[in-house]
């Protein structure tokens, strides 16, 4: 029987990008199904302000060293509805990204 | 089914690293390049709001998953392997430039446009990850030199017999 001669860095390579594939899709479902708030910080960079922001690419646009600016958190690191949602106290440094001033 | 490493040149503890580090950049570039073409628009959006012209934004959004394209099918191919290497070193010679003179102060604003990879990571954790990838890649383009002249050298001693070709051929790891 004819031998089978395998590239070992093209199976890499597709297991690879089936698993980041797969990963990608994972990912899409608690992105649309699980809520993201972005908070503002206070003046000091280190409280979120109360009422998450949707425009945060104009207020805070830079990521640099510092979470000062702004903080994304999941729905269930929040309490309240609407303008009226805030961070729980204890989930303040558990962001999930964060936005940095200038 | 066999692995037909040798036959790549992947002997000894100098090919062995040559084979962990292609496969390290692979595990690299593949994901990059995935979650750049996949997630176009926020990437090309991301690229845009860079500190450089929006028209050099557009470019470079086109430019790098292509390039980052190219250099995975280059790695995998052991004829452009060189040239994967060399465009991998090229690449984060680029990203890592870009980030020290960003991390320097050069702009104000440094809007951040990082892969799904990185994703998590401040500015100064992205640059040493990158450093670390340069050196890898740097290291790939050595080994890969160092193997070349270690793999002509033993042909030009054994010299042209057909015997020891094949007996050369034969030595391939099954599974």
């Amino acid at each position: 029987m004819k031998k089978l001669k395998l590239n070992i860095f093209m199976v890499a390579a597709v297991a690879i990008a089936a698993v980041t594939m797969s990963f990608k899709m994972a990912e899409k479902p608690s992105a649309t199904v699980g809520t993201k708030y972005w908070f503002q910080m206070n003046a000091a960079g280190t409280t979120p302000l109360q009422g998450p922001i949707s425009n945060v690419d104009a207020l805070c646009p830079d990521q640099l060293e510092q979470p000062d600016c702004a903080r994304l958190y999941d729905e269930s690191q929040t309490t309240g509805t609407g303008s009226s949602r805030t961070v729980i106290a204890g989930q303040i440094n558990n962001y999930e990204d964060f936005r940095s001033k200038e | 089914m066999e692995w037909n490493l040798k036959q790549q040149g992947f002997e000894g503890k100098k090919g062995i690293a040559l084979l962990l580090i292609i496969l390290a950049l692979l595990a690299l570039w593949v994901p990059v390049s995935i979650d750049k073409i996949t997630g176009f628009v926020s990437f090309q959006e991301s690229m845009i709001r860079q500190p450089f012209a929006d028209w050099m934004g557009k470019i470079a959004s086109y430019a790098l998953p292509v390039l980052e394209v190219i250099t995975v099918i280059c790695l995998l191919t052991e004829k452009y392997r060189k040239i994967g290497l060399i465009l991998s070193t090229a690449l984060m010679t680029v990203f890592t430039g870009y980030i020290g003179i960003a991390l320097l102060g050069a702009w104000e604003k440094l809007p951040c446009g990082c892969g799904s990879v990185i994703t998590g990571m401040n500015w100064t954790q992205h640059f040493f990850f990158n450093l670390a990838f340069l050196a890898i890649s740097g290291a790939g383009i050595y080994l890969w030199y160092n193997l070349q002249g270690s793999n002509a050298g033993s042909e030009a001693t054994e010299g042209g017999s057909a015997k020891r070709h094949i007996k050369n051929f034969s030595l391939t790891t099954k599974i």
